[in-house]
């Protein structure tokens, strides 16, 4: 009974003193509203990274063919260096007991026919390990084998975009298609991607053939541009492309002076390398966040503050008139805490609308999760708790003759 | 009812101490309508406070109702405030911006009893302001503004009202009207301690007490009915 008077008390002493109410809130609103979008943008970051490893693939090496260039950071541009052949993709899987597959590709764009209707994409010759390496089966149809791959079989397994391009509703699967005039015959669909967030490389928009095939009737070239290397589970990444680097140089005839011809791109380590920036990131950003909060927290307080000293005579008043000092404390705590919570849900709504702003308007995935409204929201009230309870503690030892004579 | 016995309060301000209360006694009986009269700094106010249980004295006893309330915890003294003391302020001492209901019922929400409802309309109807409820004291006059402090010290019923200087802010014919509600409260038993510049308004009383100096020079009664 006492406690919802004084409730109901207090609301109405805020309502009175409106402006000032809205500062306040206003102040930790700013504060929660920072919070929900920046551990948004965190955590978007982190869905975003999560889904780039699955797509990639964690356990991958990949093996860059490379100039050999004295130039620092200069790696050149791919399908003008011949330095990584077939045969090294075999000599990888035999040699080196830490891999489990590898497969050689080459790509480029072309132009690509069925019937009348004409596309560019891009064509990549690689082996049927590929599926299991990039972890990228087909929707449709099927892969080819290793041996219609030696046997140089033109056959084709198309990106979901452009089958969809191409075929508009027809089954692709037993179609004839021409890549630069050569027919080839479509055996599979691939499995949907989504968007690449590596601009340009949309693996969607891709067309498998086999890699013999591809290289003598399509590319006419006797190189490969890319090897991607699967390690064994449970072996060191680092070891392995010691063993692949290793075998390589020695396959190229390199002598110690002269530096790699190839270059090989620990997945794991780049992507960890981005996760630990994200991490980093989110935890300046939750600093940051938590600096807002405070400011909001010091703006309850000195609003409170302000206001008990303005509140004199009324707290001298109901003292008087039988309030015990736990009543005034508790009313004003419950006015700081009306505070922080009208402050959270404000900013709730505001950083979630700025969220979904940033996410329209940018490419960020920012994301809202339950954890981070009950994060923010426990912050407000918190802080507004912990700010609250100094101006409460003031309010209770005021002394009711002075305040009743204070004007 | 009301029972000091050698009460003293002295305040120290830097080097001076003020004897504000030099040694009262005094007994206020149930039902009386005592003035309370002396020159600015006399000690008047702080002797109410005491009486009020918002200050307790120095030295010196007081009992109230035939119990000693220095023995009690403030808590407890807040309850005694909220049940038995009815408190009238010279400046009304109304919250702004809230209705004169909200003002009367202000001592319920320190009330611990169960049923409240209606206890506000009940005592803004003792000073005749029923109609003006929902009004905010911006909008009442200074007689109606005291009249409706009169109904918050009333609305939980306590035997004592102590004012002090009620009518010193307001014109002679609210003043009167407030005295009149006095007498009127009184007559139905309530006990009056009434602080005054006013001699013409300590005349309405049944008793005058004088201090000055923080004692009590002449206690005389004025009307012997
Ligand atoms: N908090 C205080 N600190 C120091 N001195 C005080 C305090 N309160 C009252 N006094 C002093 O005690 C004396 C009595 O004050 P009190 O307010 O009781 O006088 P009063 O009779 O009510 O005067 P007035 O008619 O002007 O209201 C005065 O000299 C005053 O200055
Ligand atoms: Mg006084």
């Amino acid at each position: 009974m006492r406690v919802r008077r004084n409730f109901s008390l207090s609301t109405k002493a805020l309502l009175r003193h409106r402006v000032r109410t809205a500062l306040a809130i206003s102040g930790t609103g700013l504060g929660v509203a920072a919070l929900i979008v920046m551990v948004a943008i965190g955590e978007g970051a982190e869905r975003e990274l999560m889904t780039e490893v699955e797509a990639m693939g964690s356990n991958l090496l990949l093996v860059r063919a490379e100039r050999a260039e004295p130039l620092i950071g200069r790696s050149s541009s791919a399908g003008l260096v011949n330095t990584l052949k077939p045969a090294d993709v075999e000599a990888i899987l035999e040699d080196c007991p830490a891999v489990e597959r590898a497969a050689a590709s080459f790509d480029r764009n072309l132009q690509v026919k069925y019937g009348i209707l004409t596309t560019r994409t891009s064509v990549r010759a690689t082996a049927s390990q590929y599926e299991l390496i990039r972890n990228f089966p087909t929707r449709r149809g099927r892969y080819f084998t290793p041996e219609e791959d030696q046997s140089g079989q033109r056959l084709a397994v198309l990106g979901s975009r452009v089958a969809a391009s191409l075929f508009q509703g027809v089954d692709p699967v037993g179609q004839r298609i021409r890549i630069e005039r050569v027919p080839f015959e479509v055996i599979g669909v691939l499995e949907s991607k989504g968007a690449s967030l590596n601009a340009g490389s949309d693996e969607d928009n891709q067309i498998l053939v086999p890699l013999r095939t591809g290289l003598r009737r399509v590319f006419n070239v006797d190189h490969v541009t890319l090897i991607y290397v699967q390690v064994r589970a449970g072996e060191d990444m680092e070891a392995a492309a010691t063993q692949v680097a290793t075998l390589l140089r020695e396959r190229h005839g390199l002598d110690r002076s002269e530096p790699d011809d190839f270059g090989i791109d620990n997945q794991l380590l780049v992507l960890q390398a981005e996760r630990d920036a994200a991490a980093s990131f989110q935890r300046l950003i939750t600093a940051l966040a938590a600096v807002a909060l405070l400011v909001g927290g010091v703006g309850i307080l000195s609003i409170m503050m302000l206001s008990i000293r303005e509140r004199r005579n009324e707290i001298g008043l109901r003292i008087a008139v039988g309030a015990k000092r736990r009543d005034i404390r508790t009313q004003f705590v419950v006015e700081a805490l009306f505070l922080g919570g009208a402050g959270g849900l404000t900013g709730l709504l505001v950083g979630t609308a700025t969220a979904a702003a940033i996410r329209r308007a940018t490419e960020w995935q920012t994301a809202v999760s339950g954890d981070a409204i009950a994060l923010a929201l426990g912050a407000a009230l918190a802080v507004s708790l912990i700010f609250g309870v100094l101006p409460a503690q003031r309010a209770a030892a005021l002394d009711p003759i002075e305040s009743l004579r204070a004007e | 009812m009301i029972e000091l016995t050698g009460v003293s309060k002295t305040y120290e301000k830097g080097s001076t101490v003020v004897r504000a209360l030099d040694d009262v006694s005094l007994r206020i009986d149930r039902g009386s309508f005592v003035a309370i009269v002396g020159p600015s700094g006399s000690g008047k106010s702080t002797m109410m406070n005491i009486v009020g249980l918002l200050d307790r004295p120095d030295a010196g006893r007081y009992d109230l109702d035939g119990s000693d309330v220095g023995a009690l915890s403030s808590d407890e003294l807040a309850e005694a405030r909220n049940e038995r003391i009815g408190f009238v302020f010279q400046s009304f001492h109304l919250l702004a911006n809230t209705t004169a209901l909200e003002n009367v019922e202000l001592p319920l929400v320190y009330s611990n009893r169960p049923d409240i409802s209606g206890l506000g309309l009940s005592a803004l109807e003792r000073v005749g302001l029923e109609d003006r409820a929902q009004h905010t004291p911006g909008e009442l006059s200074g007689g109606q503004q005291q009249r409706v402090a009169i109904a918050r010290a009333l609305v939980n019923d306590p035997d004592l009202i102590l004012a002090d200087e009620p009518t010193g802010n307001l014109d002679g014919a609210s003043g009167l009207e407030i005295l009149g509600i006095f007498q009127e409260l009184n007559r139905l038993g309530k006990t009056i301690v009434l602080i005054t510049h006013d001699v013409e308004v300590a005349a309405m009383a049944d008793r005058r007490v004088n201090i000055v100096d923080g004692r009590v020079v002449s206690d005389e009664i004025t009307r012997g009915d």
